[in-house]
Formats: structure tokens, sequence, C-alpha cells
């Protein structure tokens, strides 16, 4: 990272969890958040959000976890907490092959929506997750050549049922988080100055003058 | 506003196949033989040790006589109480005491649900359940149901047999139904859709003998999926239709039927593209407006203090969905069934057949005013986002909201009908398709997948899952409220007691909510920050292409109101602004604090 975070500072990271149908999203959402695991699948309408203090690298931080819809149809609905994200998480399910398939979209989809400042470099996890389940369609290697291809995106195989890697997982999502936040600060910081000025005193004047 | 059914009622099973697949070569959709049902249990018992039990778990029916009674006298006052749900004109006096009933406490002849529980013995649409159609079904299905039954008496044994359900799902998709797929792709298509629709769980048996509510919940959404081609599954629907198998007793004709009528209450579009539910989440906040301007003032703060702290460009904040779509974004199309517990829930949707979708907008709004207070005193998004999950959790079991007050301001908020809905609407629509474009061009692939495959499916799963989940579903209100209720009773006892009085209140003191001092910049800027919302819209359909002019103007109008009141704790400075720091610096000296 490099950059020089004073303790006080209070870091909200926006972490959002895009992925198929039924890949088990909310279910690792809960896992990390609430440390609980229910079989009764219940599909989530829109978007719904959990939040999770968590310490990384000595530093305690919020994650916000934005769980999605997987049913297309609900993309269209609205993507504002998109853009605040820090991190993007892409979900698919081991023992679907269509879902791992699909990722290349979600990607694309998110990076339309959220039109992050650097699109390459922006972090995204990926997370095959079932991992308890025999039927696996979809091979490790294979998703991790596809990671690699996509700008070295971090790997995970998860178990939201088994909790396996879910806490790790989650762990490196708030760190790519973080770095990404660190980043934005920084970018931030070098034109703090000009920033202040301007946006305290000059910027009224321009809109009036442009609205006549 | 029941759809006509494509075929006449007189038309068997296998002619609404003929007439939907003609005889193409492709089709032949009984050509592949369905397996036996003693060749799927077989198949089932290999792969599946266990999950398919030969004991039989003694299941009757348990209808409580209350809930037969209700049905009873539900069906003898059938006729009057068709007309009023089906025919919207009717005399106002009518609609007037209906509307006292309900907006008040709805009396003791009037159980909530009451209403939509009648919709059930209107005339159905012909595609309905096949339950007893001439399916041809092996002819050993009769003996062989009582084999297929699930193990689920114990409760030890519950987590093995929900898991095994879904694992039964995939199988019987696997085994039975690949062969009637046209492709490969509408295969996986409709597994998705199986794989969520057999998962779901029903709000009260989830515990117990699930899989009968999931396989029967299953069959009355497939069955809407053909009744409505153009929606097919969607999600959301279950939440609907596991609500009202329960207010029906689990009879899914009848489930069926009201499903039917209550999302044709819906405008078009609202379920198959969510264009109309988009719009109404745009309507809504322009009610909110109206309403509540401080909240609404508020909220838009909120959004551009997130632009600014989260780094894009503050004009996209206006094209942004408000914050209470979040919320709105579910209430609405599960029509308030994951926010409303059983009672309060089937009141609200009562009043929505009776008074139409406005009474989305009107619940909406009473539950949003009632927590204006604790939305007014967030000081960033996350802070509103959090205390609206909250104090909607666990609804009416909090404090802050009664529902009972809560049933009565969304009655008394407006006059009826909402006024200038259809407007709103309208411009709303005009308004997204406007902003739209960046996501027009999404590959439609859901609605690829020719819905005429679901309704093979659905018959081919009404004679299989059908047999396998016969079991009656146990009655379940007592149980529900047993468990729903048993966590915060102390609350509920307590809040009952504070909220006693409040039926005495009359609607307009509970109009005018309690009005908290909040922060001072929040109280003063309202007005002002409507103007400026609307001057900035304009601005941006000046000069959509220039970033550095665009957000200029943008961060100007926000300058006079939020700039300063951004506390929260994150850092705020705007690294955005560095994009036009540049070319503003030429107009620095220039100095105005006030743009209206």
């Amino acid at each position: 990272m490099g950059m020089n975070f004073t303790q006080a500072t209070w870091f909200c990271l926006d972490v959002i969890i895009l992925g198929n149908s039924g890949v088990g999203k909310t279910s690792l959402m809960n896992q990390f958040v609430n440390k609980k695991f229910s079989s009764q699948y219940k599909a989530t309408i829109g978007a719904d959000f959990l939040t999770k203090e968590v310490i990384v690298d000595d530093r305690v931080v919020t994650l916000q976890i934005w769980d999605t819809a997987g049913q297309e149809r609900f993309q269209s609905l609205g993507v504002a907490f998109y853009r605040g994200a820090d991190c993007c998480v892409l979900c698919y399910d081991v023992t679907v092959n269509k879902t791992f398939e699909a990722l290349g979209s979600w990607r694309d989809e998110f990076l339309i929506q959220a039109s992050p400042r650097d699109p390459d470099n922006f972090p995204f996890v990926c997370l095959g997750n079932k991992v308890d389940l025999d039927q696996r369609q979809v091979l490790a290697q294979d998703a991790q050549e596809w990671c690699e291809s996509k700008n070295s995106i971090s790997h995970f195989e998860t178990s939201a049922k088994e909790a396996i890697n879910v806490e790790k997982a989650f762990l490196e999502i708030s760190r790519a988080a973080l770095r990404q936040e660190a980043e934005d600060q920084a970018y931030t910081n070098d034109y703090s100055d000009t920033i202040k000025i301007n946006s305290n005193q000059s910027q009224p004047q321009q809109a009036d003058s442009c609205q006549c | 506003m029941i759809n006509a059914p494509s075929g006449g009622p007189g038309l068997s099973v296998d002619d609404h196949l003929a007439a939907d697949f003609g005889p193409s070569p492709m089709t032949s959709p009984m050509a592949s033989p369905i397996p036996s049902i003693p060749e799927v249990v077989a198949k089932i018992e290999a792969e599946l040790p266990g999950i398919v039990s030969t004991d039989d778990v003694g299941h009757s029916p348990k209808i409580s006589n209350a809930a037969l009674a209700r049905q009873k006298s539900a069906g003898s006052n059938l006729n009057s109480i068709i007309d009023t749900t089906a025919r919207k004109p009717r005399s106002e006096d009518h609609l007037q005491s209906n509307r006292a009933t309900m907006g008040g406490h709805g009396g003791p002849h009037l159980p909530p649900g009451h209403f939509v529980s009648q919709v059930a013995a209107s005339p159905r649409p012909a595609h309905r359940m096949r339950r007893t159609s001439s399916m041809p079904l092996e002819p050993d299905v009769e003996q062989e149901e009582d084999e297929v039954s699930m193990v689920t008496p114990k409760k030890d044994a519950v987590r093995v047999s929900l898991e095994g359900v879904a694992q039964l799902g995939q199988l019987l998709c696997r085994m039975m139904l690949f062969p009637i797929f046209r492709s490969n792709n509408e295969y996986l298509h409709w597994k998705k859709i199986f794989r969520t629709i057999v998962r779901i769980r029903l709000p009260d048996d989830c515990r117990r003998k699930s899989t009968t509510g999931r396989a029967t919940l299953a069959r009355v959404l497939l069955a809407y999926s053909q009744h409505n081609k153009e929606v097919g599954y969607c999600q959301s629907l279950n939440f609907i239709g596991a609500h009202l198998l329960l207010l029906m007793n689990k009879n899914e004709e009848d489930a069926f039927a009201a499903l039917c009528v209550l999302v044709d209450q819906l405008p078009k579009n609202y379920f198959d593209d969510l264009e109309a539910l988009a719009v109404d989440l745009l309507v809504f906040d322009e009610l909110m407006k109206e309403r509540l301007p401080r909240l609404h003032a508020h909220c838009r703060r909120l959004m551009k203090q997130d632009a600014v702290t989260y780094n894009y460009n503050v004009l996209d904040a206006d094209d942004d969905p408000p914050l209470t779509s979040v919320f709105t974004g579910q209430w609405f199309p599960t029509l308030f069934a994951n926010l409303l517990p059983q009672g309060i829930l089937f009141r609200v949707w009562d009043a929505i057949l009776f008074d139409g979708d406005e009474m989305m907008f009107r619940v909406a709004l009473a539950i949003i005013t009632m927590l204006e207070p604790q939305l007014l005193s967030t000081k960033n998004s996350l802070q509103f986002y959090e205390q609206l999950k909250e104090h909607t959790h666990d609804f009416g079991l909090t404090n802050v909201i009664n529902c009972d007050d809560m049933i009565k301001l969304a009655y008394n908020m407006y006059p009826f009908p909402l006024p200038r809905l259809a407007e709103l609407r309208a411009s709303m629509a005009k308004k997204r398709s406007a902003v739209k474009p960046k996501a027009a061009e999404k590959p439609a692939s859901e609605k690829a997948a020719s819905p005429g495959f679901l309704r093979r499916l659905s018959l081919k799963l009404d004679g299989t899952l059908d047999s396998i989940a016969q079991e009656t579903l146990p009655a379940t209100e007592s149980k529900n409220s047993t468990e729903a209720d048993s966590e915060p009773q102390a609350i509920n006892s307590a809040e009952e007691d504070a909220s006693s009085q409040a039926p005495s209140q009359t609607p307009t003191q509970i109009q005018s909510s309690p009005k908290t001092p909040t922060l001072p910049d929040i109280a003063t800027d309202t007005k002002s920050g409507g103007e400026t919302q609307e001057a900035v819209v304009d601005v941006k359909m000046a000069s959509t292409d220039s970033d550095n002019t665009t957000l200029q103007k943008t961060r100007s109008s926000e300058s006079g109101k939020s700039t300063q009141s951004t506390t929260s704790g994150r850092s705020l400075h705007n690294p955005s602004s560095q994009r036009s720091a540049k070319s503003t610096k030429k107009d620095e000296s220039s100095d105005c604090s006030n743009i209206s």
C-alpha cells in the first residue's frame, strides 16, 4: 500500500457480491457475518446488506457487504451501491458450470455500472462455493486460470455450509477493499488543498453563470 | 382481470400441448417416456439412500376448525365478494365502508386476508393446476404414494431431509425432465428456475414436512409461469405464493387463483422485466418529496454525500435509485410479504385487492413516515440503511411501528384515489427511459427460453412431485404465531400497552408525526434543497458529455447545502473534484455562496 493512514481514520469498506442465482451469495455473507448457515433457500429480492467490523492488518474497518439478487431481471432495478464498491466478489457454484461461465459477464456488468477510475486494477475476488458437494463441474484449475487471465483475481474455493475458507476469503476481500480505498484516498489527498478552495468558494458562481 | 386462457376450458392437457408446439419435429414432448414412480423411487434410493422412506408418516388433514369455518363462511357470501374484488367500479359507499373496516381494526367478522381468500372462489383461469387433470399417470401411482413420503417427523431428521429435497429436486430434474428440453440451454435455464423454486421455504412449516410445502409451492409457481408467460417465474412471487398457500390452507388451486388476481392488480411489467417496479420506486420517491419533504431532502443529501465520499460524479447521484429503493425494491415486488407479519400482511393484501396497487405506496409511505425521526438523524447512507433495516426488522414488534397505526395512516395519507398517480408514473417512466440506455442492451437471456417447456414441465411435475408430496400439510396458523412471537414477547406486550390508546387517535394526529429537532442544516435547507435539485437536473440535460462542466454545476448546487454537513467519519475529500480542479482554477475568484 505504502500509504500513511492515521489510526483515527475510520474506514467503511463497501463490498458487493455478484453471481448467478443460487450460488450461495447470501449464504456466504451470512456465514461470514453471523456464522450461520441455513439450507433453506430464500431468494434475495433486489438487494440486501449486512455490516461487520473486521480487523485487517491491525486496523478496524467496517465492512458493508451488499448482497444482490442473482435473478437477471433484477439487474435493471438499480445499482446505486455498485459505485461505492471497494471490492467486488464474484461467486459461482462449483457444481454448476454455467454459474462459472457467467462470471465474465458479471464482471463486465460491474465495471460498466460502477465505472471505477482504474478498471484494470479494480479488486475482484472470485469465490467458488459449495465445495462440500460431490458433483463438481468446475475444476479449481480452470477457475484459477480464468482468474489469472483477468489480471490475477484472487480465487478461493469455499463452502458456506461447512465454513470452509469463508473467513479467509473475506479477509482477502477486506484487504483488497482496503487497498482500493487507500488508493482512492491517496488520490484525494494529493489534491485536497485545491478541492477545499474550490468546493467552498468558486463553484456556485459557475452554476449561476451557466444557468442563465 | 384474470387473463383469458389461451385454450378453451374444454381442452385437455394434450390439446394444450399440441396447440403450443404444433407438429414440429423438435417437440414431441411426450416422446421420451416418463419413468414410472417405482423406477423413480428406486433410482432415488440408489443415489440418495435414506431420503425416501417406506414408512407412512401418518398424515391426515390437520386443518383447524376455525380455518374450516372461515372457509365455509367465505363460500357462503361468495358472489357478492367476488363481485367487489373482481370489478373496481362500485358504489362509493360500499368502498368507504370497506375501507373503514380495513383501515380500522378489521372487524371481528373480517379476519385479515378475508378478501384475498375470497378470490380463490372466483372463476379460475383455465390453466390451473393439473392436479385433477387427465394427465396420464402410471396406474400404480395410487399405491405408491405412501411409499414416497419423506422422512421428516423427527426434529433430528430435519436437516437431512431439507438438504435431501434440494438434491431430490436436482435428481428428478436430471432423470426425468432433461429429455423434454429442446436444447441444453433450455434445460439449464429451467434447472435454474427449478432449483430456486424447489428450495423455497414456506414461512411456517420450514421445520416440518417442508418437502411438501416446497413441492406445493413449486407447483403453484409453475402453474403461474404457465398462466402468465411474460413473467414466467420471478423471484419474489415465491414469497407471495407461500403466504397465499398458508392462507388457503395449502389448497394449491386457490393459492394459484389468488396469486393471479393479486399480481394482476399490479401494473404491467411489474414482474417480467421489473420496469414498472423501477418506475414505482421513483414514483415513491416523488411521493416522499411531497409528503415528507424534509426526509426527502435529507435522503438526497446523503446520496450526494455518497457521491463525494465514494468518488464519483455527483450528477450521477440524481439518476440513481433513491436511497429508499433498497427497501421498497424488496417491499413492492413481494407485496410486503418479506416485511410484514402475516396478520397485517393479509390486511394489506385485502386493501390492495380493494383499492388497487396505490395501497403499496400508501403503506410504504406510512412506514417511512413513522420512522422519519430516526431516519432524519442519520448522518450517512450507511446509517440510513441500517436504521431503516433495524426498525423494519421484526416488523410491528418493535416499539417504533404499530401496525394498526400504520394501516390507518396508510388509509388517511391521501384521498382515494391517490392523486396524480397515473401522471407520476407516466413521467417517471419517461424519466427512466431517458436515463436508461446505459443498461438497455442487456441480453434478454431469461426471456429467451420459451415458456412452453415450463408447461410441459409442470405437467410432468404434477405426475411426479405430486405423488411424492402427497402428504397433507399441517395446520399452520397457531404454530406460526407461537414461533414468531415467542422471542420478542416481552417487547410486544410492552408495546401493546404503550399503544393501547392509539386506536382512539384520529388520523390527523398520527399524520403529524413527531418532528424531532434535528440537525439545523437539515431543517432549514429543505426548500432550497428541493429547488437546487431541479436545477441540477436541468443542467445535466444541457450538458451531459462534459465531465468538467457538469461536475462544477453539481458541486455548486451541493455546496450550498450539503458539503459542510458531511460529517461522516470517513474521509470526505472529493477525489472526483480533482478532475475538475484544473479547469475550475480560473474561476476561483468568482465567489458566490448561494445559488438560490
